[in-house]
């Protein structure tokens, strides 16, 4: 039977390898010209507990993972119970004999295997991926060489499995057969990589975060390339101590942005407000996962949209904005770093651990990344003062030590030269400079994509973020329902979509129990005809959305 | 304890009734750390103390911050409350000072507690509130990814530092000391017996105590440094580990390799008045209390 979409899943106990088996398959059908969405399902990172990934496949774009699966690997006993349900009628089970006897599916015997080759638990991943390959009908030399791409350490001792595995799967070799292209369709990179290169593409200089699951690993990345890429990565004490030493960089005039998730960013919020108040530069990265409080940390939701969009004590303009996938992610993330250092403001890219640890088929081009130099003050240096009254709201900028004059800036409200002032006049006047950068970040935004518009079809799937990749997905299956995907959401685009809904049925999806984004729209005017809400840590499973979509516009 | 940690194996082990059965939450175990962890043992030496100390367990509260090392608070059958990331001791003195009669302890790790919480545990100490810390120090962050922490020595690789580390850690004996904590060890945990012997002490002292545990963490540190899984690592430190009681301060500083011990042992058992006592005594001086 031919097959274009597939769906993995490999599931084990921590230790069993099963996120590097999620990704060598992944690569393993991006290199057959697939595009891949990969999510990893883990209930915390150290090794106790279940561990699964769901890799879904196919020669067009997937947005998002889907739940039902046409290969099932499981690693261990545990796996079978939670995942068999989930096996689409004529799919694969493939399980660990060493540990459950089943009547159906492929078991293999995994721990004698692995001890007959003297091997380590963690070669149990290595099992599952050849026998997602023999089943796919993957020429073995094909797998050898993702193989020797990916398993560097015990590579001997991994073929040696595999062809274990092929010899023992001949009968079902080739049972899915995937259609393919020549080339990749892209490169496979994770949301917050995406994001991380996005802001190095613009410039980012220097990149401090104190690790809080799902951003952790934007700080990871950027540690492991900095040398390459020429920035300085630094991990402070505390998240206090990160945004006042990412203010500190970027007074000097060092392109800079901090990470965190809800708790973190919350210790962040009198910094934020002293960057609106001292017009300082600053890019947050802000990864959702389920609150409050310690909450869920390696879940994913949207629970902080209103936290994002108020944060910090006293009123100032801020960008807030949240992208959808990992393309979007790059160029929106570079977009950002440009628009703060444009308009010297803090602004907050908004993402969920749903787009920050998924994995997917990418292109993007670095060299495309325009870098927006800052306006720099060029007049009589006896007369500079860091809050110089323009018709736009930004004072240009120098950075000590300029020579001839001072850079005085301030928590305090300040006058023109940022000297404090408790005087009436002159704190209406600090107060409207301020507030007039708002509306030059609105004429800005009209020259930017600030909401994307995807399909047609006469009534509109409103959302943002990352569950709009669950809704392109779903919308696969739905009649006449596009995805309208709100990017900015503060400033706030009301003409953009106002254009892209033109008046037509509104229905809003969210992981959110209270629905802030469905308030957020009807506070702007918009009406919203029916909503769909999910608080359970999860993404939105495709044709289950499909299904409440078609439930709400019957 | 009835059941073993998830091995490498996967397998639940079951055994007849253990002494500390009632101590340790049957329902939540087996626990979620790595094999090879040195959690299980810091957390089986604090069972065994509680057990022991003349202080009935419902009087006993156990708080955490943040971490692989907070996660043992959910698993001992006391009063517990998992704080957010760093903020275990400032609940700790609220809880005191609301409620004088609770032993109060706070167990957690080497970010949380000197990262994140680094500000709350000088003022704690200077205070000589009475509350007990108990530190696993396991050189990095375990549970967000192995990042380098305020006590990763020079030259460790960890997920932040690549390179190897550079930065100064700190020398928390020292540390403790210095700003005025009134029993100060530190241990191993495979210095099972000593460990304990210094958490009774803790628990029946009053003022500000703390226990340094040096811990492996195969994961997110040994692996990482080339020490080997959790039993090479441990062995590794109990080679390197002396008893000294009467240590100078600069030979508590822990280095990654070379010749340098890890001196162990009893460093501090004096006496201060703690906060509440300092407090009485000014109301009393100043007649405002009978
Ligand atoms: C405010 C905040 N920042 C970050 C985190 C993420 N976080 C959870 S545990 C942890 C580090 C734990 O390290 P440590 O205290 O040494 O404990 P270990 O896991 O090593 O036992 C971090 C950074 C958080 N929960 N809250
Ligand atoms: S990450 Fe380290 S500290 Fe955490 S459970 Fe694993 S070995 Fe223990
Ligand atoms: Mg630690």
């Amino acid at each position: 039977m031919v097959q274009d979409l597939l769906t993995v899943i490999v599931g084990g106990e921590a230790g069993h390898g099963v996120k590097k088996s999620g990704n060598v398959i992944s690569i393993l059908m991006n290199e057959l010209g697939r595009y891949v969405f990969e999510m990893d399902d883990y209930p915390s990172l150290i090794r106790g507990g279940h561990n699964f990934s769901v890799v879904s496949s196919s020669t067009s774009p997937v947005y998002s993972h889907y739940m039902s699966a046409d290969i099932i690997v499981c690693l261990d006993e545990r796996s079978v119970d939670m995942h068999k349900d989930r096996l689409k009628d004529g799919g694969s089970l493939v399980y660990n004999a060493d540990t459950v006897t089943l009547d159906s599916g492929s078991g293999l015997p995994m721990k004698t295997w692995i001890k007959d080759i003297k091997g380590i638990p963690l070669m149990a991943g290595t099992i599952g991926v050849a026998a997602v390959s023999a089943l796919c009908g993957v020429e073995f030399s094909f797998l050898e060489r993702i193989f020797r791409a990916n398993y560097p350490r015990g590579l001997e001792a991994n073929v040696e499995l595999a062809r274990i595995v092929y010899e023992r799967m001949k009968d079902d070799e080739g049972k899915f057969e995937l259609t393919t292209a020549e080339t990749p369709p892209g490169h496979l990179l994770a949301g917050n990589e995406a994001i991380a290169l996005g802001a190095a593409a613009a410039g980012l200089d220097v990149y401090i975060a104190y690790p809080m699951t799902p951003a952790s690993t934007v700080l990871h990345y950027l540690a492991a390339f900095s040398k390459k890429l020429g920035m300085a990565v630094v991990h402070p004490e505390t998240e206090i101590a990160v945004i006042n030493m990412a203010l500190g960089s970027a007074y000097a005039g060092a392109r800079t942005a901090v990470g965190s998730s809800g708790g973190g960013f919350a210790l962040m919020h009198e910094a934020f407000s002293l960057a609106g108040m001292s017009e300082t530069p600053l890019m947050v990265i802000l990864a959702s996962r389920p609150g409050p409080s310690t909450g869920v940390p390696t879940y994913t939701g949207q629970g902080d949209l209103d936290f994002a969009l108020n944060v910090g004590h006293g009123e100032f303009p801020r960008i807030v904005l949240s992208p959808s996938g990992t393309n979007q992610a790059f160029e929106k993330a570079a977009e950002l770093l440009n628009l703060v250092w444009k308009f010297q403001v803090p602004g907050i890219l908004l993402t969920e651990k749903h787009l920050g640890e998924s994995w997917m088929t990418t292109s993007i081009d670095p060299e495309s990344v325009e870098i927006t130099e800052p306006s720099l003050y060029g007049g009589p240096l006896e007369q500079y003062g860091r809050y110089e009254k323009t018709d736009s709201g930004i004072s240009p900028m120098l950075f000590p030590p300029a020579k001839g004059t001072v850079v005085k800036a301030s928590s305090y409200e300040h006058d023109q030269k940022g000297i404090t002032t408790e005087e009436a006049e002159k704190i209406m006047e600090m107060q409207e400079k301020r507030y007039v950068k708002e509306k030059a970040i609105r004429e800005e935004m009209r020259n930017l994509l600030t909401v994307a518009t995807h399909g047609e079809g006469s009534k509109s799937l409103v959302t943002y973020g990352s569950t709009t990749l669950s809704a392109l997905e779903a919308v696969k299956n739905v009649d006449d329902v596009r995805v309208v995907q709100v990017i900015f959401l503060r400033p706030f685009p009301d003409w953009a979509l106002q254009e892209a809904l033109s008046g037509s049925d509104v229905i809003v999806a969210e992981l959110s129990i209270s629905g802030q984004f469905e308030n957020l729209l009807r506070s702007k005017g918009f009406d919203v005809s029916a909503h769909i809400r999910q608080y359970d840590g999860r993404a939105f499973d495709p044709p289950e959305l499909a299904a409440r979509v078609r439930e709400v516009t019957q | 304890m009835s059941a073993k940690g998830a091995g490498n194996e996967g397998k639940i082990e079951t055994v007849e009734e253990h002494p500390l059965d009632h101590i340790l939450r049957q329902d939540r175990l087996p626990h979620i750390w790595c094999p090879g962890c040195g959690l299980g043992s810091a957390m089986t030496c604090f069972a065994q103390a509680i057990e022991r100390v003349d202080i009935p367990l419902k009087k006993q509260v156990l708080l955490s911050g943040i971490g692989c090392t907070g996660r043992i608070a959910g698993y001992v059958n006391v009063d517990s409350y998992h704080t957010t990331h760093g903020r275990a001791i400032p609940f700790a003195t609220g809880l005191k000072i609301a409620n004088p009669e609770l032993c109060v302890t706070v167990f957690s790790g080497d970010g949380d507690l000197f990262a994140i919480g680094g500000n709350h545990f000088l003022h704690a100490a200077r205070r000589n509130v009475d509350i007990n810390v108990i530190c696993v120090n396991n050189f990095n962050y375990g549970m967000t990814g192995g990042q380098q922490g305020p006590t990763t020595p020079v030259e460790a690789k960890t997920s932040t530092t690549r390179y190897g580390s550079f930065e100064h850690p700190f020398n928390l004996p020292y540390l403790a000391a210095a700003i005025g904590a009134v029993y100060v060890s530190r241990w191993t945990t495979l210095h099972c017996r000593h460990l304990e012997k210094s958490m009774e002490k803790a628990l029946q002292k009053k003022g500000f105590t703390f226990i340094e545990i040096i811990s492996p963490c195969p994961t997110g540190f040994g692996r990482p440094n080339k020490l080997g899984e959790g039993l090479e690592e441990l062995r590794y430190y109990r080679e390197k580990s002396v008893i000294k009681n009467d240590a100078s301060w600069d030979e508590l500083e822990l280095h990654m390799r070379g010749e340098e011990p890890v001196v162990v042992g009893d460093f501090v058992d004096t006496e201060r008045p703690t906060y509440l006592e300092l407090e009485e005594q000014m109301l009393r001086a100043k007649g405002l209390m009978k």
